[in-house]
């Protein structure tokens, strides 16, 4: 009986034990495609650079304009987004004080010159009535010193009208200047748009203060146009065999503006945005085909070589002994020495020991 | 007895062990079906493809916008010893130019006024008085001319001219004394006036400032409403992200379909045109090409312009692009050949991933 339990035992244990194992043993492999072969490629001529793209814009002109006196605010016509024509008024300063002072001085002048001239008429009379009697005095034989004494009076008259017309003309010239000086800052007290363009922003208000040259407006003039992209570094920009940007479907040569370093510094550390300015090499071609606004990347191509020898960077690898590939004979994977030249992140340029149309291998 | 008993056990056990196991073994029951016959069949190759094609990239970015008025107005108190009596407008009132948004009483201005007006009568008063004076000194001295010969005539004759000349000389020095206290007149005249603010332009109010009552002192040049002009009306677009640019080409919509699609517009302004120590608001400014129909805007809209366009790029399935350690690939099928080759990748966007290196037109490349 025991015998028979053992052996049950046994059998179901035999059983449970294959039935375990099956499970790793019968799942079947993937089927690889059939047909598909090795990684391989053939060496080829062609151009090795590296391709770098920057994403920039299209951008208009802008010049940001102040005052060069400090007031406020009395309107802004050239609101934000307003276009706007050459000489049209964008915003005028509170200049009542000064408007009322140019026109109380305009005033004041214009009496000035009427009473003077009646003042110097009056003092001719009073030179003429002394030129009468002193005829009288003439005619009557007056002794030389009634004579001598009149003519002393009137010339001190004459002395003294001409005296007083200079002293009115320094007076005047003082009120003149005073007025050109008004006129001036009334002049400085609006702010006319330089060129026709769109003011882009106005960053005050009817009522705001303004400190002298402080911007208040920034004016976009859409027929002067440039490109801005991400920064890049003006020692890689110099390094390029080629600068150019593509805009919808057209390439556009274009110059790099020079960084003020200064500037650059300045942004950098108060981690402010920089970025890298350039100009169209023909800039009338573009204001032509182009607009504010469009996108364009800018594209920077370096470690040019035109004719080169090129295989896939997997294919080739290095040992103690230095670069090789292996070579596809016939089916026979042949290790084969090369001498590699510039390579980018794509491919090698093999200068030795490979010719233009041998196959070789690619390592995944 | 117990021996048994154990050896029955053991053996129970044994045969239920055996039985989970094999009740846990699919592989067992379902080797047969694991895979079709003709699946396991072979085949030239089982990935799934898409072709490397030369087309337009184009990335869309989409803002929410709201409708803003640039025309802005600050209405002030001009005049010293101010009080404020009342407003007359609060915000979101819509007013015409002229209407009086604050009354004021200014300390002493009828006062002012009528010192003024006085001051203008006096010297129209003394204008008259002192013209007369002297038009009767010159007739006496022009009929003493009449009476006059010889030497004294001569004498009579320049005092005639010198009274004459003095005559106007006098009307020119009061008319300019009068025009002087006429303006003062005006002045005070314009600050009795000023009691009342009035709104500069059809519009309007913002706000008005809420830190004054009735009975308030209101200082000179303080601001009490502000307020905006309805007659130019631009959108607002939120720019966090810097992607909107000044005249890009924008269409319009709003989420209740208020509006009739595809209004079209253009960013007239943006912050990113000025320096960044002017201006944080982060928004760009909608002009619509219809400027007649921004009034009809409801309170939110929606803008959506393409921040990138290129033609002719060299486009692939983004699931073409495997990444490993920071470098992209994509994998090439060549005469049933698998070609795993590194590429170079500009912008992504919803059709797909921009190839600058590493591929050409044509290439078929296996996804996922």
């Amino acid at each position: 009986m025991r015998n028979r339990m053992r052996l049950i035992a046994s059998l179901l244990a035999l059983v449970c034990l294959a039935g375990c194992g099956e499970q790793a043993a019968t799942a079947p492999e993937l089927v690889e495609p059939v047909g598909v072969q090795a990684d391989m490629e053939a060496a080829h001529r062609g151009e090795l650079y590296t391709l770098a793209g920057y994403s920039g814009a299209v951008e208009p002109y802008v010049e940001e304009l102040s005052f060069p006196v400090q007031g406020q605010v009395e309107s802004t016509p050239g609101y934000s987004g307003k276009k706007v024509e050459q000489g049209e008024t964008l915003i005028l300063l509170d200049s009542r004080a000064e408007q009322e002072r140019l026109e109380a001085l305009q005033a004041e002048m214009e009496f000035q010159a009427q009473d003077n001239a009646y003042a110097d008429s009056l003092a001719e009379l009073e030179i003429e009535r002394l030129r009468v009697e002193l005829r009288q005095l003439w005619s009557s034989g007056a002794g030389y010193t009634a004579t001598a004494l009149k003519e002393l009076e009137i010339e001190e008259k004459e002395a003294l009208l001409r005296q007083t017309q200079e002293l009115r003309q320094i007076a005047l010239d003082s009120q003149q200047q005073e007025l050109e000086k008004l006129q001036t800052a009334l002049d400085n007290m609006k702010l006319t748009a330089p060129f026709a363009g769109r003011v882009v922003a106005c960053t005050v208000e009817a009522g705001s203060g303004v400190a002298p040259y402080a911007a208040v407006a920034y004016l976009a003039d859409d027929t002067r146009l440039s490109l801005s992209c991400e920064y890049m570094d003006a020692g890689f920009l110099a390094s390029a065999h080629e600068v150019y940007a593509q805009i919808g479907g057209e390439r556009f040569e274009i110059v790099p503006r020079p960084v003020d370093q200064e500037e650059y510094t300045a942004r950098m550390l108060a981690g402010k945005e920089v970025r890298s300015y350039f100009d169209f090499a023909d800039p009338e071609a573009a204001t032509a085909q182009l607009e504010s606004g469009q996108f364009a990347e800018v594209f920077v191509v370096t470690g040019y070589i035109e004719d080169a020898l090129l295989v896939p960077m997997g294919a080739v690898l290095t040992d103690s002994k230095g670069a090789y590939v292996y070579v596809d004979n016939n089916g026979q994977r042949e290790r084969r020495d090369v001498k590699t030249g510039g390579r980018n992140q794509l491919e090698v340029q093999i200068v030795e020991g490979l010719e233009e149309g041998e196959v070789v291998y690619v390592k995944d | 007895m117990s021996r048994i008993k154990r050896g029955r056990r053991i053996g129970a056990l044994l045969a239920a062990l055996a039985v989970c196991c094999y009740l846990a073994a699919p592989g067992v029951r379902a080797q047969d079906d694991l895979l079709p016959p003709d699946e396991v069949a072979p085949q030239e190759y089982n990935y799934k493809t898409g072709t490397v094609e030369r087309t337009t990239l184009v990335r869309e970015q989409q803002g929410r916008g709201t409708i803003y008025y640039p025309k802005l107005y600050q209405v002030k108190n001009e005049q010293a010893g101010a009080t404020l009596v009342e407003y007359k407008v609060k915000a979101r009132d819509q007013v015409k130019a002229g209407d009086v948004l604050a009354v004021l009483s200014i300390e002493g201005v009828d006062i002012r006024v009528q010192e003024a007006q006085r001051a203008v009568e006096r010297i129209q008063r003394e204008t008259a008085q002192g013209v007369a004076e002297r038009e009767d000194r010159l007739e006496d001295a022009r009929e003493t001319l009449a009476e006059s010969s010889g030497y004294g005539w001569e004498l009579q004759n320049i005092e005639v001219q010198r009274q004459e000349t003095e005559l106007e000389r006098y009307r020119t020095q009061q008319a300019y004394a009068l025009s002087l206290q006429q303006k003062e007149l005006e002045k005070a005249q314009k600050a009795q006036a000023g009691t009342e603010l009035k709104a500069p332009v059809d519009g309007e109010i913002i706000s008005v400032a809420s830190d004054l009552r009735s009975g308030d002192s209101v200082d000179a040049g303080k601001v009490l409403v502000y307020m905006h002009a309805l007659d130019v009306a631009v959108i607002t677009v939120d720019n966090s992200y810097h992607t909107l640019r000044y005249n890009m080409e924008v269409t319009v919509d709003d989420p209740r379909s208020i509006l009739r699609e595809g209004l079209t517009g253009r960013v007239v302004a943006t912050d990113d045109m000025v320096p960044d120590e002017t201006t944080t608001s982060n928004v760009a400014l909608v002009e619509l090409d219809d400027l007649e129909v921004a009034a009809e805007i409801p309170g939110l809209c929606n803008a959506t312009a393409n921040t990138a366009y290129l033609e002719n790029v060299l486009m692939v399935p983004s699931n073409a692009i495997t990444l490993e350690d920071g470098r992209t690939y994509v994998t090439k099928l060549k005469d049933n050949m698998l070609q795993k080759r590194r590429v170079i990748t500009g912008m992504n966007t919803k059709d797909g991933t921009w190839i600058l290196q590493g591929v050409s037109e044509g290439d078929v490349l296996v996804l996922e």
